[in-house]
């Protein structure tokens, strides 16, 4: 029997060894099981590449929120957090700094009816009633069908005062 | 731009915006294919394991139509993945406690014992088709034929023992390895029913019967598929047999050996009823049990996959079957037409288990319809439409019939 | 019942000492904060939106594209806002349509007009990823592409998926 009963094994051993050669020449160094001081740190829920921690801090951020415009924009800046919009970011409308004023050098503001109907729009169903640094203040929804329709909102209105100009 | 799944997903009512038809008509192949594999494995384990002996013709072809089979499952995943190339990963960082990592080592031991078990079978054959070569080399022959010489060669893996000893040691592997490949063909099918019954959020899948479900149907589909095509061999080799016969010989008979086919329908007569039973069973606990998706589930299952799963897959594809089977005096014709409904019902079944599974919303408000793509107009719907499909099922024949040029499927004695 | 004065005071203090001794105080005593206490670093960051104060504007969504490099013009997004309108004669329409990301200026819950003495309930609620602490896609990823980081978010490496799906099937609430 023992001549050559043992040869297939002998064969799936040697693709067994080509295949482990192959594992160790393509897995990343760092893939493992990661984590093991946190609550995660098991095979189930910490086996991974742990350069993808590094992948994602890297991953570059676009929206800056206001604390990045007040400094340069500070009369804008300053306006807006006096008004109703004191909650709406910079960034909603003239889109996300990324790495203003480098690049891009300028940003695009959007004008267009459709984002402040975003929230203008009357819908009946529409929390009217919201707090602004604890006083209650109203939401104003317009029909966009019926009100001075196809003329932009900042034509007669400011965005940085929430008022009309 | 389109997301996987939007090209195939029809959307009703309320979905949510990220689900789509995801797993698609390669989901439905893989477990199929495997439980041909499985099957056919465990039909020539009836031979070679439980000694019966009137399998013996068709032992060592289901063996190694399994082997075929289990070539081309894998590439209904290649197929499906949307990183293929990244497909050996799952070799080389297997997430256990995922079902899907553990294709790689089941994968992996079954393919080797089931090459083993082929090497052990025909061994004796191997090593005289090698030794004639050898003494043909220095003749003029063709390519091919040098060709196959070589592959023989490699074949015996430098054993050239065929004393009776040895083939008596042959013999006792081939059997020890079918012994310890049943368990493994179970779980390797096991596992694909495992990668659905353990998914908590589809209410339609998760049931912990699902694996054996899924088996039982494998073994069904295995026998099924064996018979199909094991009558199909035979009827080309008879109307070749016919064509090429010199005039003297008036009649050449089929060589089918009828025998050998009643005693496997006897067998997918036995696996039907317990494969019914289960999936009976199955629905059953989930319209008592899972009450608040039931309402949904049963919207799916008598409603918008009635037809596919009352008509398709127990009327025609088990119930019908099931009474030409048992129907005495079986016959040829009777048994090919009774296997090929099977095979159409075992596929409607993961058909049903696979995309009605995913016809319905998590918002259990909205569902989702399949349109397999039949015309492709880029890679992801020929990979996962008709054309992809068709590929997948026809080519284990056209395996089997590459196989059959190195090893004979039905050896005379 | 005989109870002398200074036993009856110190039981007293001893009631209100436990009594002001916070639920919260026993919140250690589960396994995952203990293990976070012993092993220190226990920082787990989450995110809190308050759903009654949405008006479904669809700037999370929009930033979320942007910020994410999601393709813009896909119907899928991590965030999303879902509309529900539930009328007096028992319908409940709900949409989200591009998943929320241009906001809902027009009163047409799945493309229906509804009149407002019609409506008997309507709201909107933001839906993200949950972030969950034992989560089934990073359990069911079969190469370990799905992961936690230290602080308990949820990754994905880009460069390991394989694009199987499961994570996909999974997922309870649609996010994947």
């Amino acid at each position: 029997m023992k001549s050559h009963a043992l040869r297939p094994l002998f064969v799936v051993i040697v693709v067994l060894v080509i295949i482990l050669i192959f594992r160790t020449l393509i897995v990343p160094k760092d893939f493992g099981i990661h984590l093991r001081d946190t609550p995660f740190g098991s095979y189930i829920w910490g086996y991974y590449r742990k350069g993808d921690e590094d992948y994602w801090k890297a991953f570059k951020v676009k929206h800056q929120t206001m604390n990045y415009c007040k400094d340069c924009h500070s009369e804008q800046y300053k306006k807006i957090i006096n008004s109703k919009h004191a909650k709406v970011q910079c960034e909603n409308c003239h889109g996300p700094a990324v790495d203003h004023p480098e690049k891009p050098e300028k940003l695009n503001i959007d004008r267009n009816r459709e984002l402040c109907l975003r929230c203008h729009a009357y819908l009946p169903y529409r929390t009217a009633k919201y707090e602004l640094r604890g006083v209650p203040i109203t939401l104003k929804m317009q029909d966009p069908d019926a009100h001075n329709t196809g003329i932009e909102c900042v034509a007669c209105h400011s965005p940085h005062e929430a008022s009309l100009k | 731009m389109q997301v996987h799944g939007e090209a195939w997903t029809l959307k009703e009512l309320f979905v949510y915006p990220n689900e789509q038809i995801y797993w698609s008509v390669q989901i439905v192949l893989y477990p199929y294919l495997t439980g041909l594999v499985a099957g056919a494995f465990v039909l020539s384990s009836l031979y070679h394991v439980f000694g019966r002996e009137e399998l013996k013709p068709v032992a060592k072809f289901s063996l190694i139509f399994s082997f075929v089979l289990l070539m081309v499952a894998p590439m209904t995943l290649l197929f499906h993945l949307q990183h293929p190339e990244r497909g050996f990963y799952i070799f080389f960082t297997p997430h256990f406690t995922s079902a899907i990592a553990a294709f790689g080592i089941v994968f992996f031991v079954y393919t080797m014992i089931v090459a083993s078990e082929i090497w052990f079978s025909y061994r004796k054959f191997i090593v005289e088709s090698a030794l004639e070569s050898a003494l043909a080399l220095g003749k003029a022959e063709n390519l091919a034929g040098r060709l196959k010489g070589l592959i023989y060669r490699i074949m015996t893996i430098g054993s050239y023992d065929i004393s009776e000893k040895a083939l008596e040691t042959d013999e006792k592997m081939t059997k020890i390895l079918a012994g310890i490949g049943i368990p493994v063909a179970c779980f390797l099918h096991g596992y694909a029913g495992f990668i659905f019954g353990s998914v908590k959020a589809n209410a339609l899948w998760m049931t912990p019967l699902m694996p054996i479900i899924f088996i039982m149907s494998a073994i069904v589909s295995g026998i099924a598929l064996c018979i199909f095509t094991y009558i199909l061999i035979m009827e080309i080799r008879l109307v070749r047999a016919r064509k090429t016969a010199p005039p003297y010989i008036q009649k050449i008979e089929r060589e089918t050996d009828l025998n050998a086919i009643r005693t496997m329908a006897k067998y997918l007569v036995f696996f039907m009823i317990i494969a019914v039973t289960l999936e009976l069973l199955d629905m059953v606990f989930h319209s008592y049990t899972a009450k608040k998706p039931w309402e949904i589930i049963s919207t799916v299952i008598f409603d918008r996959f009635a037809f596919n799963i009352f008509g398709l897959q127990y009327g025609l594809g088990m119930l019908v079957p099931f009474i030409l089977l048992l129907i005495p005096r079986l016959s040829i014709g009777r048994a090919f037409l009774a296997s090929t409904l099977v095979l159409i019902g075992v596929f409607m079944m993961r058909w049903n288990v696979v995309i009605g599974g995913q016809s319905f919303s998590l918002t259990h408000a909205g569902y989702m319809n399949y349109v397999l793509p039949v015309i492709p107009h880029d890679i992801e719907t020929f990979k996962e439409g008709l054309f992809g499909m068709i590929l997948l099922l026809g080519s284990p024949f056209l395996l089997l019939w590459v196989y059959s040029k190195i090893f004979p499927l039905f050896p005379k004695e | 019942m005989n109870c002398s004065r200074r036993e009856f005071l110190e039981s007293g203090l001893k009631t209100i000492l436990l009594a002001g001794l916070p639920l919260s105080a026993f919140e250690i005593l589960k396994p995952e904060a203990l293990a976070s206490i012993m092993k220190g670093k226990g920082r787990r960051w989450a995110f809190l939106v308050d759903v009654t104060k949405c008006v479904g504007c669809g700037m999370c969504v929009k930033a979320c594209k942007l910020e994410n490099e999601v393709p813009y013009d896909t119907k899928v997004s991590r965030t999303w806002i879902e509309r529900y309108v539930a009328l007096y004669d028992g319908r409940v329409l709900i949409d989200s349509p591009m998943a929320g990301r241009d906001g809902f200026p027009r009163n047409d819950p799945q493309g229906q007009k509804v009149a407002k003495e019609d409506i008997a309930k309507a709201y909107f609620v933001p839906k993200l990823c949950n972030l969950c602490q034992k989560s089934p896609c990073v359990q069911v990823c079969p190469v370990g592409a799905s992961h936690y980081t230290p602080e308990g978010i949820v990754l994905i490496d880009r460069s390991w998926c394989i694009g199987c799906g499961y994570c996909v099937m999974a997922c309870p609430y649609g996010t994947r």
